[in-house]
């Protein structure tokens, strides 16, 4: 097993030891980090070593820097696009987070604080401070670096979405000033929106982290160092290596749970930390996240970084996000093996390390590339590992697939907005769960069904071989796509991935009737039967159809789908039983399965009286239940 | 321990009485089962113009896929919430039906006889159904003042512990708090249900006397409260087990094993329900003489449980 996997990985030309010293990305920034945290404040102070190689280029005299933790304000454009999605959500004091730039130092050219500025690109908020901008008085070449010495203070806010405090738990994400990217010609720096995720240039952290003994602590990397100082705190050192971001979590609460992934690059630890509540959950964590890893080690190419960290957050507020070599979850004490959903999101959290991590696309500009592709790819391990059906509820009885629930949240509002389309553009918050990560799965799996799922797989794995440790673009992906498949899908993707055109086919009429209808005293010897189909959505795809009939034959036609509607017919001995679009569900972005098929006659109504029956018992209960006040 | 062995006596005294009015429980049992058939009409046909003609729902039938019911629910011509008044109004009908058939049923538990005549049971039925209705909406608005009372306790603690690093300790204040904000509105319906058999059992034309001197009553009830406990537990174990029966084996199977899965956890509810009430009938029999009548009560001290007064209550 170990040599096929040497050989596998070797003939794909990867990285014969990823874990080794040799740089995988180009490194243009390096943070040298020393902070201090009290969680009774939940606050942070720390002096930042920004080292930035301008690899651009150009001269470079404007730097910009994100300033995320300014978002938990009530005026900041975070927490406006947040009120517009969710007017029922209170805001709370404790909600207020912030960094404060103290000093603002580049060395060679002195302190330049005064001439920081913000600036709100995206939406002129003059209120928002998530951005803050310099201008240098002397111009940085191209190949040379410039340091940058910033002091400054968080103050976390009680969590609200991905970072801050909830009881003992600290989640120390978005933190620290971080510069933006130099990215097709112009600095690429987004305020912080509330769809909206993150993207930063590869590089190497170096993070000093002091704080209370008692805290048990996770973070981006490994920890190379600990001692513990005369004041009751501890100083650790993490060192993370060709990553774009840094985060760490603390809490004196947290079970540790140790286990190892032997991968095709070498072992890898994987650290699980939990809420005690959830403890019992720590090797389901470690044994989806190890059989995930396994699978995407073998479809995609190695995990090369030495630890994977895996964090059990106390808010599902903090659960759910991914960082470099860190991952938060979630989980409840009592949920039950058959519902999946501790399973789903290690798998979802653990894909973005290659989606994002690795594959360091514009989650500003591109979620989909990011959130669609995993989503995908979840959906993929997940199905492979339970089965298609179940993935999501693997109940003895009861089912639901993965696939299943991501069409859903595509289908509530699937004309508003384009997958091609800045996160923060979309309509609402609803409106973007749905295209970015329902959508874009929907129309990978119907793409899968158009080129093969070898294809498809062999696509991705391209897709990571060559863009990862880069900042590829949406193009891109579609070009690896149509040279994998070795077709022309500009017309799909125009559609699917540019478009908000709905692809809904139905079968509109099916049935047979005597040749010699019109003579009633003889038997009929044959039949003419007739199958209409009818594009009801915009959405132009090709499909096919298969016909059944009463003696056990089966017709299978194909339908280019650019008429409007089309119409079958057939002359046999046989009565059409049914007639059934796309028969091997492969089209994915099919808004209604149900209008898919057409029986001749009628079902045996199962289905209608199962639910009958269920909607019975609940009025039943219902009624016990008022009857019960009385 | 004396409460013990009277909540046993109980739990078997309101048993036979249960048994005893077994025709009027069926009664109701098949009035919730019609009541529930006629509510599912107007679903039932949307669903089944959707699904009598798609391949697609044999996925419902066999197993369960739920995908392919949230696809079915997501349909436009599927539409759930439009059935709820015609429902909601199935349900306030049995529940006004429940509360005709009260009178003669609580007649019946605490005559103690095999069975009363036909022409008494529906007597007692129509003479009492507005003062039951006038009792159940008083009962409604105590209920909701001490269960609204409680949650407010719950949501503060709620507050205070929300950020307690004390995960546990909030957990199991939370936990507790909703077992005595059960056990509390236990009470209270224990407490009504008293009040209840005492308006049958004297024919009183006021409830106020009558939810006075049962408050008074059920202070002293222990042994009630425990069988009523008891029942209640029981009744929430039969759910659990009848949903965990339902989740592990009826989705996949035909339709009748799921209906007789459902119906036996529902039945057993209502038996449960009623045997509470047969209780307090038992239990008012022991303790209180019938010949009271609720307008000249005095409200003196009352009797040690199961102890007849030296003095009755005179009319």
């Amino acid at each position: 097993m170990v040599a096929l996997l040497f050989c596998s990985s070797f003939a794909h030309g990867e990285q014969a030891s990823p874990q080794s010293n040799a740089p995988l990305s180009n490194r243009i920034v390096r943070y040298n980090i020393d902070a201090t945290y009290d969680p009774k404040t939940h606050t942070l102070d720390a002096t930042e070593i920004l080292t930035y190689k301008n690899l651009t280029g150009q001269p470079l005299s404007v730097f910009p820097f994100h300033l995320y933790l300014n978002g938990f304000q009530p005026n900041s454009t975070f927490t406006h696009e947040a009120h517009r999605d969710y007017r029922d959500e209170e805001w709370k004091p404790s909600y207020v987070g912030s960094i404060d730039i103290k000093k603002f130092e580049v060395v060679g050219q002195g302190d330049q604080t005064s001439r920081l500025q913000f600036v709100a690109p995206d939406d002129h908020n003059p209120d928002d401070r998530t951005v803050a901008q310099v201008q240098l008085p002397r111009t940085i070449a191209p190949g040379e670096s410039v340091e940058f010495r910033i002091q400054f203070h968080d103050k976390f806010p009680e969590v609200v979405a991905r970072t801050g405090y909830k009881g003992t738990f600290t989640m120390g994400a978005q933190w620290f000033p971080k510069v933006g990217v130099w990215w097709h010609g112009s600095w690429n720096c987004h305020q912080f929106h509330e769809t909206t995720e993150f993207f930063a240039d590869f590089g190497v952290f170096e993070v000093k982290l002091t704080l209370p003994q008692d805290q048990i602590v996770g973070a981006t990397g490994v920890q190379t160092s600990s001692v513990n100082n005369s004041n009751g705190t501890k100083t650790l050192v993490f060192q993370a290596e060709d990553v774009h971001d840094f985060a760490w979590t603390a809490d004196p609460r947290y079970r540790v749970f140790d286990d190892t992934f032997n991968g095709s690059a070498g072992p890898v630890h994987i650290r699980t930390l939990m809420q005690p509540e959830n403890a019992a959950h720590g090797p389901r964590y470690n044994a989806i996240a190890k059989r995930t890893m396994e699978i995407f080690d073998r479809w995609y190419g190695a995990y090369p970084y030495q630890q994977l960290t895996i964090v059990d957050p106390a808010t599902v507020r903090a659960g759910g996000m991914e960082y470099p070599t860190l991952i938060t979850a979630d989980t409840a004490w009592y949920l039950p093996d058959s519902l999946l959903l501790t399973e789903t999101v290690v798998t979802h959290e653990f894909g973005h390390q290659y989606w994002y991590g690795m594959v360091a696309t514009n989650e500003f500009e591109e979620a989909w590339l990011d959130e669609g592709i995993n989503t995908y790819t979840e959906i993929k391990t997940l199905d492979a590992l339970y089965g298609k059906d179940r993935s999501l509820i693997n109940g003895k009885r009861i089912t639901w697939g993965d696939a299943q629930e991501q069409r859903h949240s595509y289908e509530k509002s699937p004309r508003f907005d384009p997958i091609a389309r800045y996160a923060y553009q979309f309509v609402s918050e609803h409106s973007y769960g749905g295209v970015t990560y329902g959508k874009t799965t929907c129309a990978l799996l119907t793409l899968e069904g158009l080129i093969g799922e070898d294809r498809m797989q062999r696509a991705l794995r391209t897709w990571f071989q060559r863009y990862r440790f880069t900042h590829p673009s949406g193009a891109e992906f579609l070009r690896t796509i149509e040279e994998i498949s070795g077709r022309d899908l500009g017309w799909y993707f125009n559609q699917a991935i540019y478009g908000t055109e709905v692809l809904d086919y139905e079968v509109s009429s099916a049935a047979s009737w005597p040749a010699n209808w019109y003579d009633e005293s003889k038997p009929a010897a044959n039949y003419h039967s007739e199958v209409v189909v009818h594009r009801k959505g915009e959405f132009i795809f090709p499909v096919e159809v298969e016909i059944k009939f009463d003696d056990g034959s089966r017709v299978r036609e194909h339908w280019d789908g650019k008429d409007r509607w089309t119409r079958f017919s057939y002359d046999k001995k046989a009565r059409l039983v049914s007639a059934e679009v796309d028969p091997d569900h492969k089209v994915w972005l099919d808004m209604d399965f149900f209008n898919n098929s057409r029986l001749s006659g009628t079902s045996s109504g199962d289905a209608r009286r199962k639910l009958a029956n269920y909607w019975m018992t609940f009025w039943q209960l219902m009624s016990q239940a008022l009857g019960w006040l009385a | 321990m004396a409460s013990v062995k009277t909540a046993g006596s109980l739990l078997v005294d309101g048993g036979k009485r249960l048994i005893a009015a077994k025709p009027h429980i069926i009664t109701l049992y098949i009035s919730n089962l019609l009541f529930g058939w006629f509510a599912t009409f107007g679903l039932s046909a949307q669903v089944g113009a959707v699904t009598g003609t798609s391949l697609y729902s044999e996925r419902l039938v066999r197993g369960f896929d739920l995908g392919v019911l949230m696809d079915l629910i997501n349909k436009p011509e599927i539409t759930p919430y439009s059935q709820v008044p015609v429902a909601l109004t199935l349900s306030a009908l049995f529940v006004v039906f429940q509360l005709f058939l009260t009178g003669g049923i609580v007649t019946q538990y605490v005559s103690n006889a095999p069975r009363i005549e036909p022409s008494r049971f529906y007597a007692t039925c129509g003479e009492n159904f507005w003062r039951l209705v006038r009792l159940a909406l008083v009962f409604i608005v105590v209920a909701g003042l001490v269960a609204g009372i409680l949650q407010a306790i719950r949501a503060g603690l709620d507050a205070a512990t929300d950020n307690s690093p004390h995960y546990h300790a909030g957990l199991v204040l939370q936990s507790a708090m909703l077992v005595i904000q059960a056990l509390a509105v236990l009470w209270v319906r224990m407490w009504f249900d008293l009040a209840q058999t005492q308006l049958v059992a004297t024919g009183a034309r006021r409830i106020r006397p009558c939810i006075g001197y049962s408050f008074k009553s059920a202070r002293r009830g222990l042994g009630l409260y425990g069988s009523y406990v008891l029942l209640g537990t029981a009744t929430a174990i039969v759910v659990a087990l009848g949903l965990l029966l339902w989740w592990t084996e009826a989705p996949a199977s035909p339709v009748i094993i799921s209906f007789l899965i459902l119906q036996s956890t529902l039945a057993c509810l209502l038996v449960f329900r009623w045997w509470q009430r047969a209780i307090a009938g038992a239990w008012y029999e022991r303790n209180i003489p019938l010949t009271a009548a609720i307008e000249s009560v005095s409200f003196a001290p009352l009797p040690p449980e199961s102890a007849v007064p030296e003095v009755p209550l005179s009319q």
